[in-house]
């Protein structure tokens, strides 16, 4: 059993007694990881998401490959508009970027070009949610309502989720448009654009994977 | 001093265990009665007395730790015990031997889970159903070998020949139920919408009690059963008498009952092989009565059917036993003790 | 506007002041700002931390009297004390209770009161999402709680299986208000968990690198995680749950063609996770608990730590241990047996690890030390009949028996409750300013644990006699009269230990100061005041070790022996009781730290939620009042700098211009993570009263 080392010179303590304290809020004050709180706070939450998505992608992915006797409806994927769902996604994809450009304006103190992003990902946001409430639509003028089957409870249940989560990132993404309006976000705070662009990339992310396995990969 | 009272404790469980064996606790899954349960039974004892032992050690320590190293009453608190942080020998040690330790049992449990989920040769085969808050059980046709020429169909006790396998094919049509006769082996999920298998064998004739052990609902406290383990000679006897119809009585009290049986709906539900039939025999809502005075309860194996009582207190009300599903008018006394006339007749 | 103007101005405790301090009771507030008013407000994590404790202490009372009801009926077979729909209602709240209700909020009171003072932080991340988390916890579990008013409780077991818990068996509310009422405390865990987890990796105190963390810093932080990554599992089995029920969807309607196992499999992905959110802090108060009455280090401890983290992990791989009789098939019950009986290994390490430590201690049995001992040996007892459960084929006969009644309450009692009160009575003079008494305390102790063990230990008997859990009444004749009445008698002297706790707590008041540091302890806590100043330390602590304070009161000779020094210095003003043998207070002028003022947003917010809550049973005109009060309350959060610039600081422009980059303050705008974009800063007073006519 090893004995404990020596302890610190004594002198440390005393020696920060004489100084003035520490002010909780000076701006010198750093955090341990060197992450902000509020962009280290936005990883742990996106990491929780993944389980939520996770959880709700297993769910479809289970009750798809489930053969069900005497099925009531239509199975979602034979109503599928591939094309159209890959035009919509494309448009998602393409507001990763314009999330991008939006925050290295910002950087940049380009103030008028990063507003100009900011809306232009929110349209583009907006455009998907379109997409979507048009694709239920069609959905249910086929016969697949919400309550219809197994299927269809899982499928809008995922993607419908998905769509809220787009929509809050479409607020978040107006409040800042608002705000640099406003000049309340100058280019000290583009981590606030920063945290809000993670986010909306994350929200695009999930989107790429339940394409993929909910619309591309077949059942 | 303290720590005497934890020594006395585990003399005390260890006492009131092996006393608890000895006594009549007819579901104790220490009392294995078939091979199945005893193979459960073979894997645990071994890892009982390894915990009793590691037990006896952990508390050993604490004990020797707090009597021999308590700070005593004329004891100087400034003179401080010498400040260990650790030792990585002992680490690894405590780390090493509890994982062989639990390897070993691994390597003994391993191969018993696969073996019990094999289906037994020549067993005879039992589907049964599990129901709010009852046991459904049918023995398909077609098994010469144990004497079954007609499907049977029965409920609450499960009637099976000694020292032969039963394997069952269980389904429950509505929530989750569990199968569970502690003395021939571990319990089985029912969930619905799958269908499951489970094997039960018993040594010797005789009764053995169970109930549903997944919660179901009010009155799944109330989801008993029995299984009816016959020699030979019994077993033939009772596929006999199940597999011959009961006669309908054509006159006195009796054949007012069997109007009664109608009129008051229980046809609707249960079924009397060659006088009701009405009821969809795959999955009827409630027992079938066709050999009802063959058995000892009913209601869920919760009342006794010898005592002309219960079942009468049973037709006044069938709430008596909360929960349950059974829907009866109100009956006269005159139409009980008519009722009960006729479903004597229905041995 | 009322609501703003309303607000105490920020509280400052100047050095001077807080020598002075009496002795605190729970409901008054540490300074002359307004009265009871100022707990609906307060950011500060002490403060939350306190509430917590209580309100999770006054449903332990609820839970316990549930549990009493349920052992009175089943103290004889055919018991007629309760009808069967009212015990299934009282055993389904008693488990849900004691789970979400006591043991997670009580955890989540230490870690909030202690992981600040533990890491040398002036408070947690985000102080007003904070205040947000108990808020919503309370109301969550208010909202569970009216059920018993509104038709009935939920009546299907803490475990809820599909499809009983389905619209066709269970039509009434009762369900609803389980699904709804844990979605709102599921809210409170998880905003809690990214709170912690931040706080416990930015927030630490120069020098304190994560191996200075103390244990039960650690412990907590790996519960936080767990609780972050299990708690979206749960949510997404409630909103499945809850689409069933409310809107028709057919997750668990089997005609449908549903798999009643996904229930199982999603709520106990998160349900074994929880299991070590539960013990894992615990572990960590005794970790912190025997050291200081063994006054020797803790044994081990970066094995301590890494045991724990691989608990973490393997915990995730044990789920389906609780379904080994479902009929998942042999290879799944095979690999899961296997799992299950290796993170036993973890386990079994930490139990020799605190031996270790009791080893040539100098062992004082105060009521802590008491509780801590007494979580190690009857923990140990609750493992052992874990590792029986993990030899699969013989947990078909133990599984939904008492015998796992036994075993969880070994666990959760004997592991979880224990490290509670221990806990309670070693911070009690910390957070308080005066001890508990020791004399009641002990009797406390020594009748729940005889309490505790008769009512538990005689389950172990009756499981294995095979009764089953969940079973309203048993039969004459089944051998189990004994035991049940044994344990029935064991419940009524738990619950008297408890009125004796709850009498040494009202009595305490009267007790003297105990001074800053009663135990001679190891951790920051001990370095300043108590109870401590709103701003925790006058000066921030700069940390060279693992047990930082124990190593500035004691050099070590050649031997190892630690020899007092001969001065030392507290982190804050202290009371002249703490001021002997060498110990001297900071000089410091205190007057420019800066705290997030109180916020009336957190209240708003929670309340909030049970709103729309019953607006989805009810009529939707409460939903949309519900709504409004979260958007309108997360706006004016947003806008609302943290620290008020109204407060009376000639200093406050500190906000404008740096931004919150990496060199942030410590008390930062939240605003982004419920959903806002960034809260703005000193130059906002003027919008908030706008937001605030908005909401």
């Amino acid at each position: 059993m090893s004995v404990s080392e020596q302890t610190a010179p004594p002198e440390v303590v005393a020696d920060r007694a004489d100084h003035v304290p520490h002010d909780a809020a000076a701006p010198a004050h750093h955090t341990s990881t060197g992450l902000s709180n509020e962009k280290l706070g936005m990883w742990l939450f996106l990491g929780s998401e993944c389980l939520l998505f996770g959880g709700l992608i297993s769910a479809f992915l289970l009750y798809r490959s489930k053969d069900v006797e005497g099925m009531v409806g239509p199975a979602v994927g034979d109503l599928y508009d591939i094309p159209f769902t890959s035009v919509s996604s494309f448009v998602l994809l393409m507001s990763s970027l314009t999330m991008v450009l939006s925050l290295s304006a910002i950087q940049r103190a380009d103030h008028r070009r990063a507003r100009t992003w900011l809306l232009t990902t929110a349209m583009l946001g907006a455009t998907f949610i379109a997409g979507q409430v048009y694709e239920f639509t069609s959905f249910v003028r086929e016969g697949l309502g919400y309550t219809t089957n197994l299927q269809s409870s899982a499928f809008y249940t995922l993607t419908g989720f998905h769509g809220v989560h787009v929509t809050i990132g479409i607020l978040m993404l107006v409040s800042l448009f608002v705000m640099s309006l406003r000049g309340r976000l100058p280019a000290e705070r583009s981590e606030t654009v920063e945290i809000v662009g993670l986010y909306w990339h994350f929200v695009d992310i999930i989107w790429i994977i339940i394409f993929t396995l909910v619309y591309l990969i077949p059942a | 001093m303290v720590r005497r009272g934890r020594l006395t404790l585990l003399g005390l469980v260890v006492a009131l265990v092996a006393g608890g064996c000895a006594r009549d606790a007819p579901q104790d899954v220490l009392e294995p009665a078939g091979p199945l349960a005893e193979t459960l039974d073979n894997l645990f004892m071994p890892i009982f007395w390894v915990a009793v032992a590691v037990f006896v050690l952990v508390e050993g320590l604490i004990v020797y730790a707090v009597v021999r190293y308590r700070r005593r009453r004329d004891d100087n608190d400034d003179e401080l015990p010498v400040q260990f942080h650790g030792s990585t020998k002992l680490e690894i040690s405590w780390t090493i031997l509890p994982a062989l330790v639990l390897g070993l049992v691994a390597v003994f449990t391993i191969p018993v889970v696969f073996t019990l989920s094999a289906e037994p040769a020549n067993a005879l085969q039992v589907s049964v159903t599990g129901q709010k808050f009852w046991w459904g059980y049918q023995y398909p046709e077609g098994q010469s070998e144990f004497g079954i020429e007609e499907p049977i169909v029965t409920a609450n006790e499960l009637h099976i020949p000694a020292g032969q396998p039963v394997f069952l094919t269980l389904t429950s049509p509505d929530v989750i139920h569990s199968f569970w006769t502690p003395r021939l082996n571990g319990k089985q999920d029912v969930v619905p919408g799958r269908t499951h298998t489970w094997s039960l064998e018993a040594y010797e004739p005789g009764v053995y009690s169970g109930q549903c052990a997944e919660f179901c609902g009010t009155s799944h406290a109330n989801m008993r059963l029995k299984v009816v383990a016959h020699d030979q000679a019994g077993w033939e006897d009772w596929v006999e008498g199940m597999q011959r119809p009961p006669q309908k009585p054509l006159s006195g009290l009796a054949a007012q009952g069997f109007e009664l049986f109608s009129q008051k709906g229980c046809a609707g539900c249960h079924q009397v092989q060659g006088s009701f039939e009405s009821v969809a025999a795959d999955s009827p809502p409630a027992p079938d009565l066709t050999h009802l005075f063959s058995r000892d309860c009913f209601a869920g194996c919760i009342y006794d059917l010898d005592d002309r009582n219960e079942l009468e207190a049973w037709l006044r009300d069938p709430q008596r036993k909360a929960g349950s599903l059974m829907v009866i008018g109100e009956l006269t006394e005159d139409e009980i003790d008519a009722l009960y006339s006729y479903l004597e007749t229905l041995e | 506007m009322a609501l703003t103007e309303e607000r105490p101005p920020l509280e400052l405790t100047s050095g001077e002041e807080a020598v002075v301090r009496k002795p605190l009771g729970v409901f008054t507030r540490p300074s002359d700002s307004p009265g009871w008013r100022s707990w609906l407000t307060t950011v500060d994590h002490k403060k939350i931390g306190i509430m917590y404790g209580a309100t999770a202490m006054a449903f332990f009372a609820l839970g316990g009297l549930e549990a009493l009801l349920i052992r009175a009926q089943l103290a004889q077979p055919n018991g007629q004390v309760l009808d069967p729909q009212v015990y299934n209602q009282l055993f389904t709240m008693h488990g849900t209770t004691m789970v979400f209700l006591v043991i997670m909020p009580m955890l989540a009171g230490f870690a909030n009161y202690l992981i600040p003072l533990m890491i040398g932080a002036r408070d947690v991340a985000y102080p007003r999402l904070n205040a947000f988390s108990y808020w919503v916890f309370l109301f969550g579990g208010l909202f569970l709680y009216s059920s018993f008013f509104l038709g009935g409780a939920p009546d299907s077991g803490w475990f809820n299986y599909a499809p009983q818990s389905g619209v066709a068996y269970s039509p009434g509310h009762g369900i609803d208000f389980w699904v709804l009422g844990l979605q709102i405390t599921g809210i409170a865990s998880l905003v809690g968990a990214v709170n912690l987890i931040v706080t416990c990796l930015n927030m630490r105190a120069p020098g304190m690198t994560l191996l200075r963390m103390p244990v039960f810093v650690w412990m907590a932080l790996v519960a936080q995680f767990l609780l972050l990554f299990a708690i979206p599992v749960i949510t997404v089995a409630l909103f499945l749950l809850m689409f069933d029920r409310l809107y028709g969807a057919n997750f668990f309607v089997v005609e449908a063609g549903a798999d009643p196992l996904l229930w199982q499999h999603l709520f106990w992905i998160f349900g074994h996770p929880e299991v070590y959110i539960l013990i894992l802090p615990a572990f960590g108060i005794v970790s912190d608990v025997i050291p200081t009455f063994s006054r020797k280090p803790l044994f081990g401890y970066p094995f301590m730590v890494f045991s724990g983290i691989a608990i973490g992990f393997m915990g995730w791989g044990v789920w389906a241990h609780h379904m080994f009789a479902s009929g998942v098939g042999p290879v799944s019950v095979a690999a899961f047996s296997l799992s299950t009986m290796f993170i036993a290994v973890p386990t079994g390490v930490k139990i020799f690890n605190w031996i270790g430590t009791l080893w040539r201690g100098k062992l004082s049995f105060t009521v802590a030390m008491l509780f801590a001992v007494g979580l190690v040996s009857q923990f140990t007892i609750g493992g052992l009949s874990g590792v029986m459960h993990s030899v699969a084929p013989h947990d078909t006969q133990q599984t939904d028996t008492y015998f796992v009644v036994a075993h969880f309450h070994y666990v959760l009692f004997g592991g979880s409750m224990f490290g509670i009160f221990s806990g309670i009575y070693y911070w009690w003079p910390k957070i308080f300013g005066h001890k508990l008494s020791e004399r009641i305390g002990k009797v406390h102790f020594w009748l729940m644990f005889a309490g505790f063990n008769l009512t538990f230990g005689p389950m172990h008997i009756v499981g294995l006699q095979g009764m089953p859990r969940r079973t309203a009444t048993y039969p004459e004749g089944m051998g189990w009269d004994l035991m049940n009445l044994l344990e029935t008698i064991g419940s009524f002297l738990i619950a008297l230990s408890f009125l004796v706790w709850v009498y040494n707590v009202v009595r305490s008041r009267k007790n003297p100061h105990a001074g800053a540091d009663p135990w001679d302890g190891r951790t920051l806590e001990w370095a300043t005041s108590s109870p401590p100043p709103v701003h925790n330390f006058d000066v921030e602590p700069t940390v060279g070790h693992l047990d930082e304070w124990w190593h500035r009161k004691y050099d070590e000779d050649e031997s190892g022996r630690p020899v007092r020094r001969e001065h030392y210095e507290f982190l804050s003003a202290v009371d002249e009781v703490s001021l002997g043998r060498g110990g001297r207070e900071p000089q410091v002028d205190t007057s420019s730290i800066h705290l997030p003022s109180p916020s009336y947003w957190p209240i708003v917010i929670a309340l909030g939620l049970p709103l729309i809550s019953y607006g989805l049973l009810y009529t939707y005109w409460l939903s949309a009042l519900g709504g409004i009060m979260v958007v309108g309350g997360v706006v004016g959060l947003g806008l609302e700098p943290s620290v008020d610039p109204e407060a009376g600081h000639d200093d406050h422009g500190h906000d404008d211009g740096h931004g919150p980059g990496p060199g942030t303050d410590a008390t930062g705008e939240e605003a982004e993570l419920v959903g806002v974009g960034a809260g703005d800063g000193a130059t906002a007073s003027g919008d908030r009263a706008g937001s605030g006519e908005r909401a």
